[in-house]
């Protein structure tokens, strides 16, 4: 394609795209709905995700013992779980430390402790798995194995909601590809509809053209690159609209206790998306003025 | 220049609109192709700029078989061809300047060449005061004047005209058979069909079609 022919032709794209009016409109504003859709979904997915793979590395098993145990079962205890073959390494948390440590987390409320006047935490081990022993199974089956043990009060390993999590993220992804993939497949007819209306509306200046020895690459380029600027403008919307509700509500979410402890910490999408969407958007767009062309200009 | 062997043209519905056409245009020529109303004169021309395909026979121009080529050939014969439509076929939401310019611009000529060929070419069928004109404030001789102007301003070797003065009253008609004849004397190939024989000049040749066939012809045919 010569430089002249992309120079006219994106003139003219333009030029087009002004005078398409409110069905340009529709179609940038459906294009940019429907990667709006998947932007929220893939955003929402992917922050989980960075979450819930922080927590895997995190994996442990904590042992509550019954209160009042002798320290002699204690050893014995923790002689018996360090022959495990699952346990990397263990802990033992004493009740004091326990509080002390409970304390530290309430910072600045301690003294909602200070009625109790006993220590209710029992004290326990922290074990310290072997990856091949984080999986859902092995860590349910460690733990009810562990809980059969005599001085032992109750284990939790606190990963089956963030295997549920993992869950409702592939759940989240599906969902979001598909409501997304659809709503783009409809955009793609409604460029294309849109462009058919330009072809029509121009139809004697087409005719005329044709008639005057214009070659073909030359009529139909500028109605491919109104397809590539809908779709092109369409994402762009999409990502700026994500861009500022996501900064929004962080902004929100930074007021929030938990954001101060540190305990939740999102991303935008990554540069690598956020160019894959304004790809995609022109390729939609370009498919949706190819499928006009192919119709509607053909020798 | 433009050579017709054997043509015939039948439109759906098996309506034959041209039957076993013989014909021989040379370079420089100016041909009158004379008819009634649907004896086949603007199919002939169609045929000539590959608007439309012989269903027997060959039409050849400059030495190419126009149904033979392909989309860009026949892109590339109508740029050295100009045609005046019957209905003047003007875009109605341009000025008279760029009803021009629109052709130079999609053959590729330079800004400072487009400028020169309109200015030009206005000047030739007396236009250049209305070039801001759209065509609506154009009376009709106007209207077909920026129709010859555009046919023009790429100047081709060969001009095709289709009732160029049918829609107008006789002063425009004279008018615009003067600019033609002006163009045929400046070397360009012209070929015009039109209903009214007086328009002819004794030294032209003239082919006349009656229901497809030519019935009459000025000189003797070089093709049978």
């Amino acid at each position: 394609m010569s430089p002249s022919i992309i120079r006219y032709s994106l003139a003219e794209a333009l030029r087009s795209l002004k005078r398409s009016g409110w069905g340009g409109l529709a179609s940038i504003g459906v294009i940019a709905a429907s990667f709006l859709i998947i932007g929220v979904f893939l955003l929402i997915s992917s922050n989980l995700s960075v979450l819930v793979s922080r927590w895997k590395e995190e994996v442990q098993v904590t042992v509550f013992l019954r209160d009042g145990l002798p320290s002699a079962q204690v050893a014995l205890l923790e002689e018996s779980l360090s022959k495990e073959p699952g346990v990397r390494s263990l802990s033992f948390i004493t009740k004091e430390q326990a509080l002390t440590d409970f304390k530290r987390d309430l910072k600045g409320q301690e003294g909602l402790l200070d009625g109790l006047g006993y220590n209710p935490l029992p004290s326990s081990f922290q074990l310290q798995l072997k990856e091949p022993y984080q999986s859902p199974e092995m860590l349910q089956d460690l733990a009810k194995r562990l809980k059969t043990w005599d001085g032992v009060e109750d284990v939790l390993y606190g990963q089956e909601w963030v295997e549920q999590l993992s869950l409702i993220i592939g759940v989240l992804k599906l969902a979001g590809m598909s409501l997304g993939g659809l709503l783009l497949l409809a955009s793609i007819l409604i460029v294309s509809n849109t462009i058919r209306l330009t072809i029509f509306s121009r139809a004697e200046e087409i005719d005329l053209m044709r008639l005057v020895g214009t070659s073909w690459a030359y009529i139909r380029t500028p109605f491919l690159f109104q397809g590539v600027l809908q779709g092109l403008i369409g994402a762009l919307v999409s990502l700026l609209i994500l861009f500022l509700s996501f900064r929004i509500i962080l902004w929100q979410v930074n007021l929030t206790p938990a954001a101060s402890y540190g305990l939740v910490e999102f991303h935008f999408l990554r540069i690598t998306q956020q160019f894959f969407t304004l790809v995609a958007g022109a390729l939609i767009g370009g498919g949706g003025g190819l499928l006009s062309i192919r119709r509607f200009l053909t020798a | 220049m433009i050579q017709f062997f054997h043509v015939s043209k039948t439109y759906d519905g098996d309506i034959p609109a041209l039957i076993d056409i013989n014909l021989q245009v040379h370079k420089g020529e100016r041909v009158f192709i004379t008819g009634p109303s649907g004896a086949g004169k603007t199919t002939l021309l169609r045929l000539l700029y590959g608007d439309e395909a012989p269903t027997e026979g060959q039409v050849v121009v400059n030495g190419r078989n126009v149904a033979r080529s392909k989309e860009n050939q026949i892109s590339l014969l109508r740029r050295s061809m100009g045609i005046i439509f019957q209905d003047f076929r003007l875009l109605k939401d341009r000025s008279v300047y760029e009803n021009l310019a629109f052709v130079c611009r999609i053959l590729g000529c330079s800004k400072a060449e487009e400028r020169r060929r309109v200015a030009q070419t206005l000047a030739l069928v007396n236009l250049t005061s209305k070039a801001h004109l759209t065509p609506f404030r154009l009376s009709g001789g106007e209207q077909q004047r920026v129709a010859v102007a555009r046919a023009l301003v790429h100047d081709p070797a060969i001009l095709l005209a289709d009732e160029p003065t049918g829609n107008l009253d006789p002063e425009q008609a004279y008018e615009i058979m003067v600019l033609l004849n002006e163009i045929h004397l400046r070397g360009t190939t012209v070929l015009i069909a039109t209903h009214n024989p007086e328009m002819c000049q004794p030294e032209d040749c003239q082919i006349k079609l009656e229901k497809g066939r030519i019935v009459e012809e000025s000189r003797v045919p070089l093709y049978h």
